[in-house]
């Protein structure tokens, strides 16, 4: 596996998230993951997108970053403007956004175990996680 | 239902468990094996749905064999919470 690059912005809009799936989905069936591995990173990246999708105003892209190497795929998902640490936001009645909003991060952290979500050098909050070689 | 259940589809899930619910339907079944992906905000939806027909003391069953969406499922637990069936006639039996 050489030390590819792949990058994509999307408008932080709930329409564009299946782009980022799809984004994510090609670039790892490229390096010959299985199917499984696949919808495990489709399902963390739909997450991480609509932690910022839910969480923003305005049209600035979010930006996913695929790194490629010899120790399998880096993913992160960056949002330039929202803050590290989203507001938790649990409501005691379960909306559909409260309940996307307690267990977002839950889910990626369950595929990825390495999952974190942090400030980004660039300002905003950076969402990462890592897939073994296939 | 059909397709992938994510923030852009997941409201139109929740409208139309919404529009049955209020319709006065008491027992629902959604067949999710159509449904090729599913992340957490198309599940809130049938949480919410879920929430209200326990409300209105009826009874809401999901269908799905799907290894994607009955991941989604086992990771959140809720497959747990939903009764969960491998066909419609199981579920409505």
């Amino acid at each position: 596996m050489t030390g590819d690059r792949f990058a994509l912005e999307i408008p932080p809009l709930p329409a564009h998230v299946a782009t980022a799936r799809l984004f994510l989905g090609a670039v790892a069936r490229h390096f010959g993951y299985e199917e499984e591995a696949v919808d495990d990173l489709k399902l963390a990246v739909s997450e991480a997108c609509s932690m910022s999708v839910r969480d923003r105003d305005s049209l600035t892209p979010i930006r996913l970053e695929v790194q490629a190497g010899a120790g399998g795929l880096r993913i992160d998902v960056v949002d330039p403007e929202t803050g590290p640490l989203a507001p938790d936001g649990r409501d005691r009645e379960p909306t559909p956004d409260s309940f996307a909003r307690s267990v977002a991060l839950d889910v990626i952290q369950s595929l990825f175990p390495d999952a974190s979500i942090e400030p980004s050098p660039g300002g905003g909050r950076r969402v990462r996680f890592s897939l073994a070689p296939a | 239902m059909s397709g992938e259940v994510d923030i852009y589809t997941a409201p139109k899930l929740r409208e139309r468990l919404v529009e049955l619910i209020d319709g006065g339907s008491r027992a629902v079944v959604v067949n999710l094996e159509g449904v090729s992906f599913m992340d957490s905000t198309g599940l809130g939806s049938l949480v919410a749905g879920l929430k209200r027909m326990s409300d209105h003391g009826g009874r809401l069953a999901l269908v799905c064999t799907r290894e994607p969406v009955l991941k989604v499922l086992q990771i959140t637990g809720l497959d747990r919470v939903f009764a969960v069936h491998d066909t419609v006639e199981a579920a409505t039996g």
